[in-house]
């Protein structure tokens, strides 16, 4: 049996996203099997009639009322769902076109009480507080803010180690949660790969070259730029590593950070060494035997993880990979064509990058065939350079780095400053090479490749007015599904005759054996 | 509050007389003030478009939470509104005045490129249109105007419910085709007020129908006397129909005059601009509430394709 | 299960602190997120607002 029920507000009105909600919110419920949420104009009340809920109350309201009809079960009550509409109209649950955006995190939850991830990019002297206040509310946390103390830093996490709770940086830039890319991440097909990563632009690398070679992700956890540090002693890689170990969607799992110091490392590799699932471990740079004495597998670059751990996911034979997509023959070709363009004078490689970890790997990768390279990210003090705006032979810049980001926005967000640069190398008639990442996905720029390509070409024509040839390599970190368009960035590249390596190792690898042929 | 805009003909009212109001509804970007003369005055914040007949302040604040609420009282003088019972003032001094009435001075654009855009309108509609408001109805439209296809595209379904309002949907297009005064008037009663929302999602279609018959008659250099009257015959008998926020839209609408977002997208639909801007705009009016940005988009779409496909 | 697991099994719903790009990022794709707009405690006194926070 079932019965009609009805509810009238005179003179009321609710925004147009309240009152779809409450519509489908209703419908939803147990036992009601037709009903109409909206204002009692002619039309809404003729639409009641021919789905059988209209009464003699309703026909006789106004079009500035506001009503709820519907057919329910007999044993619906009408406060029940009065109740529901009440908890939903003051709930404000979804993302109204209103935006409603309340002033701090304890009105947020009170707006959406089922949060669980609180994600913080205000000034670093205040993320800290925020964190504090989310983690003591029992809500995950991800902080992308940079410039918290790491006393802080290890409060912290070992408040989140205590709750159980995921404490993702300060300094992280990457996260994957339940596939949702977080600040700077990209849309990466679900799988069965699980990733802990103390590094921004690697966990990109690695997650956009899983998701081409046809794997997936089930979580990429970020810890933050500091985590492997001394004093904060891994502290989130060891809870992501606990939580992955217990993920049943995960069947592999990838680590990811630059060498930590040796005491941490181990503690690290101890960690994961009784797993029973496949572990990749890349700490950039480090040492491989030490890492393969834990019964896991090390990867030589970012790629090379990403292989590696695409072919466990498959069940399939893990190789070593440190050479090209590309046959040897056509690298051998590419390299024979560069050089033959260019004059006598030009030797040294520039490496332009906006992520910090792509710096590096390019870095470690081209001075095994140029020899030591200068940097302001080099940690040996003969190689950081004295002024960041002049190169000195052969130089790698972190765009992202403190003095190129103070009052100005990350290169990832505004490539401006980085374009500038391209012109500025060009103008030295000793370049021969220039190396350059563009991160694509969510959190930044919408077009990096369209903003540079205009420099990029003024700088190719000043060489070549020079009588110079500029080699320009670079690699795309992104997938199909990013909100910026892959495939014509890839093709307006090339157009303007950049060489669009797969990966940003195999483009470093291919500027080292031009520089070395150079030399030769 | 420091305002940012202030509708002329509301600035010009204000320079010779004071008036009060009263709250009528209050949302988070905007609140509604009835007047004396039993018209709305819409307060918007930082995050919406200027429209007519409003004052626009400078921050993105919650109206809610300012505690304004229905029934408190409003007085309006030429360089203050204040709501006493919640301690609000507005200040009107440094507002830049702005027009409600339509941008009718653009460079028009070729026939060509516009046919190009408007191609554009209807892949975006129906990949990022929202299918809960009139979107069901188009399908019906299959018989009755070429140039639909592309909307058809995705899978919706329409609901039983929509059944008994698709032949009046089909009967009011074909007497717009018409362009039947008489027969226009007697449909769009049949319509008028239908869907959710506090704009019914039928008002925000017919908002964007009339909008876009003014703009197109510009455009191809048609008498606007005309469009005048084909859209009054529309809003003829509109009184007590609809929701008085939805009431002042469609009358608005059927001069013309319409929020930020929407002028910017008809001149840059009609006049010279990158496809960018126009592709922004596009997204920028589907943004417009929950479904009322697709529904009119769809109506200026529709509009668009009825009379472009007879020039 | 462990709370981090509990998450891996629920469905995100995001409080974003800051850049207004990352929530906008986060709606585009139709996740569950409302974004706080922030303003420091006590005007960005920082003595004041630890005060407060003993307060509250």
């Amino acid at each position: 049996m079932s019965k009609v029920i009805y509810e009238i507000r005179k003179n009321t009105y609710y925004d147009s996203v309240t009152l779809m909600l409450i519509s489908k919110e209703v419908e939803k419920i147990e036992g009601v099997h037709e009903a109409l949420v909206g204002m009692g104009t002619d039309l809404n009340k003729e639409l009641a009639e021919k789905l059988n809920i209209l009464t003699d109350e309703i026909k006789e309201i106004g079009p500035n009322d506001f009503f709820i009809t519907l057919l329910a079960d007999e044993n619906v009550q009408i406060e029940d769902i009065v109740k529901e509409v009440d908890r939903m109209l003051t709930e404000k649950r979804k993302n109204s076109d209103s935006d409603y955006m309340p002033p701090t995190l304890n009105s947020a939850l009170e707006n959406q009480p089922e949060s669980n991830m609180v994600l913080i990019s205000v000034a670093g002297e205040y993320a800290a507080d925020e964190a504090r206040k989310a983690l003591e509310k029992g809500l995950h946390v991800m902080i992308f803010s940079d410039n918290v103390s790491i006393e802080d830093e290890k409060e912290l996490k070992q408040l989140a180690v205590e709750k159980g709770l995921l404490m993702m940086g300060p300094d992280c830039g990457t996260a994957i949660i339940n596939n949702v890319p977080l600040a700077f991440a990209n849309a990466i097909n679900k799988g069965n790969i699980g990733i802990v990563g103390a590094s921004g632009t690697g966990t990109q690398e690695v997650t956009v070259v899983i998701d081409k070679l046809g794997g997936g992700i089930s979580q990429a956890i970020g810890t933050g730029g500091r985590d492997l540090h001394e004093e904060v002693g891994g502290l989130m890689m060891l809870q992501g590593i606990e939580a992955l170990k217990d993920d049943p969607n995960t069947e592999v799992i990838v680590l990811i950070s630059k060498p930590p110091a040796a005491k941490i490392a181990e503690k690290i590799l101890k960690a994961v060494e009784g797993i029973k699932k496949p572990v990749v471990v890349n700490f950039i740079g480090g040492d491989k035997e030490t890492i393969e004495k834990y019964g896991v597998y090390a990867a030589t670059s970012l790629e090379d993880t990403a292989r590696k751990a695409v072919a466990l996911s498959k069940g399939m034979d893990v190789k070593d990979f440190e050479g090209f997509d590309l046959s040897d023959e056509e690298i051998e070709k590419i390299v024979k064509e560069e050089i033959e363009k260019m004059d006598k004078d030009q030797k040294y490689f520039r490496g332009l990058f906006t992520g910090g970890t792509l710096a590096e790997e390019a870095i470690q990768i081209v001075s095994k065939a140029v020899g030591p390279i200068n940097s302001n990210i080099a940690s040996n003090p003969e190689l950081k350079l004295k002024d960041v705006n002049k190169s000195e032979k052969h130089t790698c810049i972190d765009f992202g780095e403190d003095e190129f980001t103070v009052g100005k926005p990350h290169p990832m967000i505004d490539p401006s400053t980085r374009a500038e640069r391209i012109v500025q190398e060009a103008a030295d008639g000793e370049v021969a090479v220039i190396l350059m990442d563009f991160v694509l996905g969510y959190g930044g720029h919408e077009d990096p490749v369209g903003e540079t390509l205009p420099k990029i070409m003024e700088a190719k024509e000043k060489a070549e007015k020079a009588g110079k040839h500029l080699c320009i390599i670079s690699s795309i970190c992104g997938t199909e599904r990013d909100p910026q368009d892959i495939v014509e960035s890839q093709k307006r590249l090339e157009e303007a005759g950049v060489i669009v390596m797969p990966t940003n190792a195999q483009a470093a690898r291919l500027a080292g054996l031009i520089l070395k042929e150079i030399t030769n | 509050m420091e305002c940012s805009h202030i509708c002329h003909g509301l600035y010009k009212r204000l320079l010779v007389e004071d008036f009060t109001g009263i709250v009528h509804s209050v949302f988070n970007s905007s609140f509604n003030v009835l007047d004396d003369n039993q018209q709305l005055i819409t307060f918007l914040n930082a995050k919406r478009p200027m429209s007519p007949n409003s004052i626009k302040i400078g921050e993105n604040v919650s109206y809610h939470s300012l505690g304004i609420k229905p029934k408190q009282t409003v007085y309006f003088s030429r360089e203050i509104v204040e709501v006493k019972d919640s301690n609000i003032k507005f200040f009107l001094k440094e507002s830049e005045l702005w027009e409600k009435g339509p941008n009718l001075s653009f460079r028009r654009d070729n026939k060509v490129n516009i046919l190009t855009k408007l191609n554009r309108m209807g892949e975006i509609l129906s990949k990022e249109g929202k299918k809960d408001g009139i979107y069901p109805l188009i399908g019906s439209l299959e018989n009755s105007l070429e140039g639909l296809e592309v909307l058809f595209d995705s899978n919706h379904t329409t609901s039983n419910r929509d059944d008994f309002i698709k032949q009046r949907f089909i009967k009011f297009i074909e007497s717009y085709i018409e362009e039947d005064l008489v027969k226009l008037s007697k449909n769009s009663v049949d319509i008028i007020g239908y869907g959710v929302g506090l704009t019914p999602s039928m008002d925000d279609f017919l908002s964007g129908i009339m909008i876009s018959r003014i703009y197109l008659s510009y455009y191809l250099g048609l008498k606007m006397v005309y469009a005048y009257k084909i859209n009054e015959a529309i809003i003829k008998e509109l009184n007590n129909k609809t929701t008085m926020v939805s009431q002042e839209l469609l009358r608005f609408s059927s001069v013309g005059e319409a929020n930020d977002y929407v002028k910017d997208l008809m001149v840059s639909f009609l006049g010279i601009s990158p496809m960018k801007v126009f592709i922004d705009n596009l997204e920028k009016v589907l943004s417009i509430g929950e479904t009322s940005g697709t529904d009119m988009l769809l109506g200026i779409y529709i509009g668009s394709r009825i009379i472009l496909n007879s020039f | 299960m462990s709370n981090i697991n509990k998450l891996f099994n629920s469905e995100l719903k995001v409080i974003n602190i800051g850049l207004e790009k990352f929530y906008q990022d986060l709606k585009e794709q139709k996740v569950q997120v409302i974004n706080v707009d922030f303003r420091p405690t006590a005007g960005g006194n920082k003595k004041m607002a630890s005060l407060l926070s003993k307060l509250m």
